[in-house]
């Protein structure tokens, strides 16, 4: 390896090198990388999940059988759908049942998508809902399955989902360690999802509630609380004012001293640093973690933020020390409840005393 | 075999070498490539209904691969300057030892630094004719472009390297 450094680093003094023995170098050094155990188990579900279709493989009398049950089938089975659903519908796959094109076929929000029910981030395109029966989609690439009951309307928009109406089970894929939790919007609010099940229900007069089965999610309130559901805990809305959420026994949000950052700002902060880690700045996004870690009211919202800096410094900075430090640090100020084994895969990989 | 298996096969046999591929084009951003892979994966499982034949899938899956990488390439080339900053002041290639982390460090440095200074496609083209050493006609069609203008990517590649005081291969 001394030879091809050297090699390597002459690129430009002096002798000229070979720019493609030199990749070919890096790329065996390349080759004894592999899939990181978060990416790989995204992926794997992403894999599982796609529904097992055997093809048929005609012939014989085994053709006659499969043609007379079709023909069976074809008969019994009540056909409510004059369309054949397409197997893609506005990003969403559709894995069961009938999925159709929500509102004008333009993009325009529908109804409820309005005043009345003020969802923050209506989106102009990708609404979709079922027909009078039942039926399941997949958002592959956020590894996230749902499960609509009839007369339902959901949407998405890039990493968000919304729900406009009906009842509606997630199933979303645990998120890769530092990744921003999933969003999904009603209209009070939004929940923020790190891979669990929950159930959700929206009525058009803008009533719903929301249950967790299992894994953990925040609800955040339109106008900035933050509550934090255990599973089997139930939240509903609209929320009483100022008093808290009606149902779990979370904590209701801290009042915002002048110096912390107001819930926008949180919002904005999270984006940030979001942007900044997919464009691989990553010191950038500790500082900028560091910097307002300080500022935020909101102790889950906190710890939230401290871990995403701890996992950037694991997995993305060489200092193995600082990232140490921190996530003595972290388990000091937040315990180990929330993020307990990862932070211990963490600390062992780092080889943190 | 069920489509199932097949996707559970495809993904056990290529998984590693297609974030391999993601990871060189990604100048050794691990979490670049691993969410390119992710895509790559996803467009595969897209399309797998299409194939006829899914015994030999290397050379498809390497093209769905180099177009998923370039297109996510082409999408951030106006902030890429700033990612490969970011890179080299941070990479993010070892997991092993501190005398692997530097020694990869350097290396990577040395020769990936000239690969991320160049534009997307032309990184793609230029990866694909000289490492994969593949003829320029079947990097056309892979990458869905004209010969000539596959030509003229490599020209510009290899203008660039030479700029940047490397010895580049012709086209």
């Amino acid at each position: 390896m001394p030879e091809a450094r050297k090699d390597m680093q002459s690129g430009g003094a002096g002798g000229r090198s070979n720019i493609v023995e030199a990749l070919r170098r890096a790329d065996a050094e390349l080759r004894q990388e592999h899939l990181g155990p978060e990416a790989e188990a995204r992926i794997r579900t992403l894999v599982e999940q796609r529904p097992r279709v055997m093809v048929l493989r005609w012939g014989g009398w085994a053709a006659g059988v499969a043609v007379a049950a079709a023909m069976l089938l074809w008969v019994l089975v009540p056909r409510e759908q004059p369309d054949p659903a397409p197997r893609v519908v506005a990003g969403f796959h559709v894995v069961g049942g009938v999925a159709r094109l929500s509102g004008p076929r333009a993009g325009g929000p529908p109804p409820e998508c309005g005043p009345s029910a003020p969802v923050r981030h209506c989106p102009r395109a990708g609404v979709v809902e079922c027909g009078s029966r039942a039926c399941v989609l997949e958002a592959r690439d956020l590894s996230t399955r749902l499960e609509l009951e009839d007369d339902t309307i959901v949407g998405r928009r890039r990493g968000q989902l919304f729900l406009f109406r009906g009842r509606v089970t997630c199933r979303v894929a645990r998120r890769p360690r530092g990744a921003p939790p999933l969003r999904v919007y009603v209209s009070e609010g939004h929940i923020e999802v790190l891979g669990t099940i929950f159930s959700l229900r929206q009525d058009a007069g803008g009533r719903g509630e929301v249950s967790l089965r299992q894994g953990a999610i925040r609800f955040v309130a339109s106008d900035g609380r933050v509550m934090r559901l255990e599973p089997g805990q139930r939240l509903t809305w609209p929320l009483p004012e100022e008093k808290g959420p009606r149902a779990p026994a979370s904590q209701p949000a801290s009042q915002p001293s002048p110096r912390r950052l107001s819930p926008r700002e949180v919002e904005t902060l999270e984006e940030r640093v979001g942007r900044l880690r997919n464009q691989g700045r990553f010191r950038e996004a500790t500082r900028t973690l560091r910097r307002a870690l300080g500022r935020i009211a909101d102790r889950a919202t906190r710890e939230s933020f401290s871990y995403e800096l701890g996992a950037i410094l694991t997995h993305h900075l060489p200092d193995a020390a600082a990232a140490c430090r921190h996530w003595r640090r972290h388990l000091r100020r937040f315990g180990s409840s929330r993020y307990g084994e990862e932070i211990r895969q963490a600390r062992t990989r780092l080889g943190c005393p | 075999m069920d489509q199932g298996s097949t996707a559970d096969l495809l993904y056990q046999h290529h998984r590693d070498r297609v974030y391999q591929l993601c990871l060189r084009l990604s100048g050794g951003n691990r979490s670049w490539a691993e969410d390119a892979t992710h895509d790559v994966f996803v467009r595969m499982l897209e399309r797998l209904d299409e194939l006829d034949d899914t015994d030999d899938l290397g050379g498809w899956i390497y093209r769905v691969a180099m177009n998923t990488c370039m297109t996510r390439l082409k999408r951030e080339g106006s902030t890429w300057g700033r990612v490969r900053q970011a890179l080299l002041g941070a990479p993010s290639v070892s997991r092993d030892t501190p005398e692997r982390r530097v020694s990869l460090q350097q290396d990577l440095d040395a020769a990936l630094r000239a690969l991320a200074a160049l534009p997307g496609r032309q990184r793609v083209a230029f990866c694909m004719r000289h490492l994969d050493e593949l003829p320029q006609r079947e990097i056309a069609a892979s990458l869905d472009l004209s010969e000539g203008y596959v030509s003229k990517l490599l020209d510009r590649a290899r203008s660039k390297l030479d700029r940047l005081g490397w010895e580049a291969p012709d086209a």
